[in-house]
């Protein structure tokens, strides 16, 4: 065979498949437009009907009608679009419409199927349409780590013990995108999620623990006191970090006292994790135990140091005056610093946890 | 044996070596292809249907602090600072450095965002030329300015890099037009911690409707050379970048929008000063560095597009833009030559930096030497203008289904281009793009590697038309989508 009769075929499939390729880049383009161009007048009618029912209590046959006759495509756009923008009794009906109408089923359906974009989709339609039980809670468990995270977003509105115990179970999940979508939900539970948090806190002495801390932060409730101070004599300097951050949120007495007491902590991390909570609680008796650490080896705890007594007010001037004269260049020249910041003081935010 | 049967030989042997080159790219292209459309199935599955606004109520986003280097760019400043305070992102903060700017870009911002001078305690982990001042908005929290003596793009960026306090990292052009949801899209890879770097795809402005610094309404560009850009730019997206993606080969962020986790980039240092193909280079250090150190190195890039560009219209100024492209990346596998088949960067060593070398660096000298033997060949008689046809036939097919195919890739997935007309046009460029145009970008690429050869390292200038419509010189870099895989 010679190579001119290899190359003919070639340009032959070339041509195939560039035909085919063309067919459908400018078909589908047109299949759109005709799609939306047949669908727009039956949607916006249905959209029009849709916000009169919402506030009418009688039964919307006429409503459920009209969704009926839509393509289950667009019947899923409309009620999600509209279940996503309401809330109370208006989403309530359109839930009750969705389930009307055939699309809750559907989706409970494809939360059992064998492929994970079924799964999540039929989750995403539940978490927005409601009547996820009991589907959703045992997808928290699903293999996939993109269903996982959509099953914890839908539970951030059902804070049962159940869920919430699954949730901090998922605390420390293998995937990323959960870990983050947990924090977040447990962070939008808010009240609910304190006991079982406190709990969760004395119990672990793991990776979770660290990222209960987090929640708990975020959260800043004064019952986290005691997990808090524990989390203070934890053995991973992350902890203790964390566990300082906490302190700063809830305060108290004895907090600053485990506060002044990390000021002494061989990590750096935790020195100015410390240092910044004194400062955040205005504690000035910790002035003379923060003074010293301007002299510390590293910038961020001197930065931190010098910040806390300056938030500290007079007390904290005082001593960041009489460091001036200091032997360490480091310390009078953080010191300078911090007494030449002007009123207008613009703080960066600290990294994220 | 006389000079021309020695001759007719060598040109034997050429050809043949060339047509290996050939099959062994077209055969990679179609690999490439495949995981493409794989992962764009993948990315379009997971997309479906989710709530993006739940991060903008989210309290634990993570920061991002976009770094915004400007110099010379009194006229769209304001603008453009406007548009990137609207995005929508619930943890952002804006840092603007004022690259020495000699025509009243800091007045512009002073006066527009009632700036007041501060004087915040930060560490200056990157090494850059001294900073003047520092402002704070007092109208937008979030907004700072960093007035520092002129350094160029890399050093702008850098004392950003030392004033910014998010986890996250955006650098951006202030012209660059942002989808105003792209962060939302771009900050997902990075929940996984394995991930320092995200890329997105990066679209032709030119042509299309803008309002108040957003793409209204996405049009093909109705001249060529930006059409001929326009093509290029999906094709080295859609399925150059992201088919990198599942390979594990992403090299270039681009410089026009790329998000980066900052403790990374502190790291390494922050982006060099000597090299004109910067936005490669960091992304190649983090690699290895993440390598070297066993610390993360993943560079994620996501098919959506999120931010939109202006293209060079003029030949001078698209073929400075090439030749700095090309200079870019031979300066960049050079200074990083000991990565080649080195195993202990893994596939980076083994399979991707080999690939780079021999698919982007080398292509413009085997095209050119394909071009020059072929006519050759035929002059002496050796190749036989049948077959010289057919093979033409074929390298063009090939490239215009590559095309096309990206194009389907893109009318499937996103759709951005509405009117039939703007497709028509869009198939109009894919065609013909391979027709001339290609093989200047051959040229502009050859003179690249002779001037790296020389030791260049300048810039060049660009003239950009602006959204509006009125011609504006620029000195700095265009810093578009960096280099593209040409098909």
């Amino acid at each position: 065979m010679t190579a001119d009769a290899l190359l003919v075929p070639v340009v032959i499939i070339e041509c195939i498949l560039a035909m085919d390729a063309l067919m459908v880049f400018l078909g589908h383009g047109l299949w759109l437009r005709w799609h939306r161009s047949r669908s727009s007048a039956r949607v916006g009618q249905a959209r029009a009907a849709l916000a009169t029912a919402l506030d009418d209590p009688s039964p919307p046959e006429a409503l459920l009608r009209l969704v009926r006759a839509l393509s289950p495509r667009w019947q899923v756009r409309l009620l999600v679009d509209a279940a996503r923008n309401l809330s109370g009794d208006r989403r309530e009906r359109i839930s009750m419409l969705a389930r009307e109408a055939g699309l809750v089923d559907g989706a409970r359906a494809w939360c059992h199927s064998r492929f994970w974009w079924r799964r999540l989709h039929g989750a995403r339609l539940l978490t927005v349409l409601g009547h996820g039980e009991p589907v959703m809670p045992a997808l928290l468990a699903d293999p996939h780590p993109a269903v996982r995270a959509q099953a914890v977003e839908w539970a951030a509105d059902h804070p049962t013990p159940g869920v919430i115990d699954a949730l901090l179970y998922l605390l420390d999940d293998e995937s990323g995108l959960t870990r983050y979508t947990v924090r977040d939900s447990l962070l939008r539970m808010g009240d609910a999620v304190i006991e079982p948090l406190v709990s969760c806190l004395s119990r672990h002495t793991s990776r979770q623990v660290e990222a209960a801390l987090e929640v708990a932060t975020g959260l800043a409730d004064p019952r986290f006191l005691a997990p808090a101070l524990a989390a203070c004599s934890n053995r991973l300097p992350r902890a203790r970090v964390l566990g300082a951050t906490l302190l700063g949120a809830v305060g108290g007495r004895d907090g600053a006292k485990a506060l002044m007491a990390l000021l002494a902590d061989p990590e750096p991390g935790v020195r100015a994790s410390a240092s910044q909570a004194l400062g955040r609680l205005g504690y000035w008796p910790a002035a003379p135990r923060l003074a010293p650490l301007l002299r510390d080896l590293v910038w961020s705890v001197r930065r931190e140091a010098g910040l806390a007594l300056r938030a500290f007010g007079a007390p904290g001037v005082l001593y960041l005056r009489r460091l001036l004269s200091d032997d360490d260049p480091f310390a009078v020249d953080m010191a300078r610093q911090i007494l030449d910041l002007p009123d207008v003081v613009w703080q960066p935010a600290s990294p994220s946890p | 044996m006389i000079w021309p049967d020695i001759a007719a030989l060598l040109l034997t042997r050429l050809e043949w070596a060339i047509l290996s080159y050939f099959l062994f790219v077209n055969g990679f292209y179609a690999l490439q292809l495949i995981s493409a459309g794989w992962d764009m199935w993948e990315y379009t599955l997971k997309a479906r249907g989710a709530n993006r606004w739940r991060v903008l109520g989210s309290r634990v986003a993570p920061r991002i602090s976009m770094i915004v280097p400007a110099r010379n760019e009194a006229a769209t400043i304001a603008q453009s600072v406007q548009a990137l305070l609207a995005l929508h992102y619930p943890n952002l903060e804006i840092v603007v450095v004022n690259d020495g700017s000699g025509d009243g870009t800091l007045d512009v911002l002073r006066e527009e965002y009632d700036l007041v001078p501060i004087h915040p305690i930060y560490q200056k982990h990157i090494q850059s030329r001294p900073v003047r001042g520092l402002y704070w908005s007092r109208r937008h929290a979030n907004l700072l300015l960093v007035d520092k003596y002129v350094g160029g793009k890399a050093d702008a960026q850098n004392a950003g890099l030392n004033l910014a306090t998010g986890e996250l990292i955006c650098v951006s052009d202030a012209d660059t037009l942002i989808e105003p949801d792209a962060l939302q899209r771009m900050v997902r890879p990075f929940l996984e911690p394995d991930v320092v770097a995200v890329g997105g795809t990066i679209r032709v402005a030119n042509g299309s409707l803008v309002r108040s610094g957003r793409v209204t309404t996405p049009r093909a560009p109705r001249t060529p050379l930006a059409g001929f850009q326009a093509i290029e730019y999906l094709r080295a997206f859609l399925f150059g970048r992201l088919g990198w993606n599942r390979l594990g080969g992403n090299l270039i962020i681009s410089g026009a929008f790329g998000l980066f986790r900052r403790e990374a980039f502190i790291a390494v240092g922050g982006y060099a000063h000597d090299t004109v193909g910067e936005d490669m280079e960091v992304i190649v250090r983090l690699r290895r560095h993440g390598r070297e150190h066993n610390r993360p190195r993943r560079v994620a890039f996501i098919p959506d597009p999120v931010a939109w560009t202006e293209v060079p219209e003029s030949l001078a100024a698209l073929g400075r833009q090439r030749d700095r492209w090309h200079r870019g990346l031979a300066q960049v596998m050079w200074r990083h030559r000991r990565l080649c088949f080195n195993p202990r960067y893994g596939v980076l060593g083994m399979v991707v930096y080999p690939l780079f070398l021999l698919v982007e660096l080398c292509a413009p000298v085997v095209e050119a030497m394909g071009l020059v033997g072929l006519l050759a060949g035929l002059l002496l008689g050796v190749v036989n203008l049948p077959f010289a046809f057919l093979f033409f036939l074929v390298a063009y097919g090939v490239n215009v289904v590559l095309t096309l195919v990206t194009l389907v890739l893109e009318e499937v997935n996103f759709h951005r281009y509405e009117g039939l007309g703007d497709r028509l046009i869009l198939l109009a460029w894919a065609v013909l793009e391979p027709l001339g145009y290609r093989q200047l970008t051959v040229l502009w690429r050859l003179r690249g590697l002779l001037n790296f050869a020389r030791g260049r390292t300048d810039w060049g200038a660009m003239e950009r038309r602006g959204f509006t419509g009125s011609a504006r010189p620029t000195s700095r870099s265009p810093s578009g989508p960096s280099r593209t895989t040409a098909a």
